[in-house]
């Protein structure tokens, strides 16, 4: 029972943290949020659903970021720059980009729920008395492997310390010479593959439909905060707490407010840690 | 010259108020929503304009106020009694948020709110035993009015509250406090304001503008099912509060107006999702063109 | 091409219409009809279909006289399965297009909403897909209920579970919306009235598709039968993920609609656990020549209009069958609503689904209706067990 628990509640958090580090990012540089994120989710699971036949599995995840890649850039041009300095009308504009995405998507892929088979889904190894997918297996190695990239990209690339710079201050960064616009713009483009890996990895474990991606949103937005705003590790520590107490909840309290566990975590935490487990840094205006 | 003036704006006004007394049914129908839209929209415009505070959870005040009126009608107590109550609750409700909330900031504040709002969603679809749960609340014992007589009762309390939220905006000393409290809340700490309180009151009062909606919204329409308060209301509201212009009450109304009836009208391209589509793109045209929202554009205008 | 050739075109499709059926218009003028379905969002790829199914129908109607001299034209509304948008389609419906009569909604909860508006703007309405106990009864006079409330089938569910299977516990796993907690608690009351141990009991929010945990603890719970009720695009997700644990366990699902859906929306894994379930239709050999000829008929229709092979499913029979029982009331009543109304009431009528007659709650009587019992066998064809 336990590896079940354990290996379902990070199958959870693999999902919840690629897209909550797309959306930390995204928030870190611009102190937006991107509503569209979890859109993108779809969209990505989408592309690569369309393209397996041709590709494979793994060609399929990177045809679905590359598409995503683009997205982002869209994204970045049509709800975030524009909105600069009015972050309020960025995140409202992003909801608008989510409602044309679903509705490109209804259009394209029709509203069936569609099995997203691969060659792992099949193959599923016993562990106790519960059969596990590959497939489950392959999510959490491989998010596991994305969300090890992006943490080494951040913390030790020369564009990680650009984006810690204008996380830390826009205005100081602009005035050594960082490219703001680029670095937003990146910013977007990494959240937005982010999540088509996301889409593209969980896509098999579930169904793939236009409306998915809403939970999972919800879910990162929690994990975020847990972790505090605009930052990677602890998006991902947040991420992979709410997945785990997700969970064990299901197991022994109810399935029935798996949503609300997670945001009453969140709460409990947001008292005795105003600003998350792992604060950001940013001053308040004295 | 100057009352002749005035007389003039008011008969204008009468008239553009009066004017969807001649509708056909349906269209009142969507104004009167409309309208009972525009209060949650007042309650955002309390809490983000003149506190700088950011509510994702409304749809949970909504949802409270309507289903307090919904189940203790249909138990047979007095709707307007019922409606009250659903109120009281509502603030009681937006207190208690408010106690964890109202010492957050930004966006933690909006997705501790965001938590709320779920929270009460999820409790209305699982009470199956008080609520029904998404089997739905039908038959609330306030039926026979007419839409007509509707209108001008969602009317009349709109702009009662326009004309409250006017007043303590401009001409009270509240109002100074809560735009003081926004802008800089370490000054405000500064001169003596108990900011903690400040914002306490915001929450409370805002909570129980959206339980007002919520109360007219089950009296109006007399079925309730969870899913009309979800977290995708929430975020809906938020939408009409930003196109409308964050601080500017009027600009709700014509946002919410807008937003309610616009998909409707979108109706002649077809029932399929052109039509959504063409309304998403039409959400970025006015955030992109009109930046402060309708708000801006009669501030504008004024000027 | 201009915007107003466009518009031009449309005006001239929307004339086109109605003026085609008017050729062959019965003599005593024409009744609107209004029908709400989910065309957009979710439940959309179902509502497409049930479209169609309806407006053959109602083709059918016009050319054959069925409603007593009256012509019959639709008006569809797209109410996306959700309560607000069903409740201000059913008013535009009403007050904009002038319908008469109302038929929908596919979801309970936007049934329910229309439901409330039938009855205070006094439009009769015939509910035809939800399965939602009781809708007719709670709202009042002017709401008939066709389908086959969740009650009855429950009822018929566990007498035929009992005879089909050998089992002495059962776990009972539900999703939290209306088909799945009606659904709990009949069946539990059913089957502790059967002295059947339920070692198991869960309920899962419908938004969350990972049904992961809640399978893991089925082995623990040594269960000998599962019986559940998740719909839509969930039944297939849970269905897909009960097969990739390997749990052997039989499953019995309550959720009868689309006799293929799993194994079109899931694939050949689903033939891998001895799938049992109760459906109102199925494309098979024992059908009657009425369904025969609907199926080949609405299939045909489907190919050619939406260009995809279509399984019919209970939803277009029930569409279909909605549009005839509102002809026949009228043939009887006339549209005028309380003549409708006691019409509708007196109903005797065989349709494609079976016979067709009203209790005095106005929900449908299940004797007469089409139920039948189906097992997927391992290479993911259907058979039809009872």
């Amino acid at each position: 029972m336990f590896v079940q628990i354990l290996i379902n509640g990070l199958v959870l958090a693999g999902g919840y943290a690629l897209v909550a580090v797309g959306l930390t990012l995204t928030f870190g540089v611009m102190r937006m949020v991107n509503f569209a994120e979890g859109q993108s989710v779809m969209i990505g699971a989408f592309v690569a659903y369309t393209c397996v036949p041709y590709v494979g599995y793994v060609g399929a995840i990177a045809a679905a970021m590359a598409v995503n890649a683009v997205l982002g850039i869209i994204l970045e041009r049509t709800a975030f720059r524009p909105f600069r300095g009015v972050e309020l009308n960025g995140l409202i504009a992003s909801m608008g980009m989510s409602i044309v995405l679903v509705n490109v998507a209804e259009l394209v892929w029709g509203t069936t729920p569609r099995p997203f088979d691969t060659l792992y889904n099949d193959t599923s190894v016993t562990i106790g008395t519960v059969g596990i997918s590959v497939q489950r297996l392959i999510c959490v190695v491989v998010s596991g492997a994305i969300l090890t990239g992006l943490w080494w990209l951040v913390a030790y690339t020369s564009l990680g310390r650009k984006f810690r710079a204008v996380s830390e201050d826009h205005e100081t960064a602009s005035a050594m010479g960082i490219d703001v616009n680029q670095v937003s713009r990146l910013a977007l483009v990494i959240g937005s593959m982010m999540a088509a890996s996301a889409g593209a990895l969980a896509g098999p474990v579930n169904m793939i439909a236009p409306d998915m991606g809403r939970t999972e949103m919800l879910n990162a937005f929690a994990a975020i905060i847990l972790g505090g705003f605009g930052n990677v590790n602890g998006t991902i520590l947040g991420a992979l707490l709410i997945g785990l107490i997700q969970s064990i909840a299901a197991v022994y309290i109810s399935n029935a407010y798996s949503t609300s566990i997670a945001f009453a975590l969140l709460v409990v935490t947001l008292i005795f840690f105003p600003r998350g487990l792992v604060p950001e840094r940013v001053d308040e205006n004295v | 010259m100057r009352t002749f003036k005035t007389l003039l704006v008011i008969a204008g006004a009468a008239v553009i108020l009066a004017l969807p007394l001649s509708f056909g049914l349906f269209w009142i129908n969507m104004v009167i929503t409309a309208l009972i839209f525009s209060l949650v929209v007042f309650s955002i415009n309390l809490l983000t304009g003149l506190t700088g505070l950011l509510s994702f959870g409304q749809a949970g005040f909504v949802g409270i106020g309507a289903y307090t009126l919904g189940v203790l009608a249909k138990q047979g107590n007095p709707p307007l009694l019922a409606g009250l109550y659903g109120v009281l609750l509502a603030m009681a409700c937006g207190f208690l948020l408010g106690l964890p909330a109202a010492r957050l900031k930004g966006h933690y504040l909006a997705i501790g709110t965001l938590g709320f709002g779920i929270l009460i969603y999820q409790l209305l679809t699982n009470s199956v035993d008080i609520t029904r749960g998404p089997m739905g609340l039908l038959g609330i014992p306030t039926g026979g009015i007419d839409k007509q007589t509707w209108y001008l009762i969602t009317l009349g309390v709109c702009l009662a509250v326009l004309a409250a939220l006017a007043y303590v905006d401009r001409y009270s000393i509240v109002g100074v406090v809560l735009k003081m409290v926004r802008h800089d809340e370490i000054a405000a700490r500064a001169s003596g304001i108990n900011v903690f309180a400040v914002k306490l009151i915001a929450f409370t009062v805002s909570a129980g503008l959206a339980g007002l909606s919520g109360a007219l919204f089950a009296a109006y329409v007399r079925f309730l099912t969870p899913d009309l308060f979800n977290e995708q209301e929430s975020f809906r509201y938020m939408m009409m509060a930003v196109v409308g212009g964050i601080g500017s009450p009027l600009g709700g109304v014509i946002a919410s107006l807008m937003l309610t009836t616009i998909p409707e009208g979108l109706r002649i391209l077809g029932e399929d999702n052109l039509r959504l589509l063409v309304y998403g793109t039409m959400v970025l045209f006015v955030l992109w063109f009109l930046p402060s929202g309708i708000g801006g554009l009669l501030e504008r205008r004024r000027r | 091409m201009t915007i107003r050739s466009i518009a031009a075109l449309g005006a001239a499709l929307l004339f086109a219409a109605p003026s085609a059926a008017l050729a062959q218009a019965g003599a005593k003028g024409t009744v609107k009809v209004g029908v709400l379905l989910p065309l957009t969002g979710n439940t959309a790829w179902a509502g497409k279909t049930n479209r169609i199914a309806a407006a053959i129908a109602a083709e059918e109607v016009n050319a054959q006289d069925l409603a007593g001299g009256y012509k019959i034209e639709l008006v569809f509304g797209d109410s996306q399965c959700e309560p607000r948008p069903a409740h201000d389609q059913a008013q535009r419906l009403i007050s904009q297009e002038k319908v008469q009569l109302l038929i929908g909604e596919w979801c309970s909860s936007a049934s329910a909403a229309v439901a409330q508006v039938a009855n205070d703007e006094k439009i009769p309405l015939l509910v035809n897909i939800s399965t939602a106990d009781q809708i007719a009864g709670d709202s009042g006079p002017y709401a008939f209920q066709s389908s086959m409330q969740n009650r009855y089938s429950q009822q018929r569910e566990a007498a035929l579970l009992q005879k089909d299977f050998k089992f002495e516990s059962v776990a009972i796993i539900v999703e939290n919306n209306d088909f799945g907690l009606t659904f709990r608690k009949n069946m539990t009351a059913l089957m502790q009235k059967a002295g059947k141990k339920i070692v198991l009991d869960v309920t899962q929010d419908r938004s969350d598709t990972n049904w992961y945990a809640t399978i893991t603890r089925i082995p623990a719970a040594k269960p000998d039968l599962v019986i559940v009720s998740i719909s839509a695009g969930q039944a297939a997700n849970f269905v897909k993920q009960y097969a990739e644990a390997g749990i052997t366990t039989p499953l019995f699902s309550d959720y009868p609609p689309p006799p293929r859906i799993f194994e079109k929306q899931v694939g050949p894994q689903a033939g891998k656990i001895g799938l049992v379930r109760a459906a109102f239709f199925v494309k098979s050999d024992t059908n009657t020549p009425a369904q025969k000829d609907f199926v080949a008929k609405l299939e045909a229709r489907v190919q050619k209009e939406l260009s995809e092979a279509h399984d019919v499913t209970y939803w277009d029979v029930a569409s279909y069958d909605a549009v005839r029982l509102v002809a026949d009331a009228i043939k009887r009543g006339g549209p005028k609503a309380e003549d409708y109304l006691k019409a509708m009431a007196a109903t005797k009528i065989d349709l494609v689904l079976g016979h067709y007659e009203f209790d005095e709650q106005r929900g449908s009587k299940p004797e007469g209706l089409n139920f039948v019992f189906i097992r997927t066998k391992p290479d993911a064809t259907i058979e039809v067990v009872q």
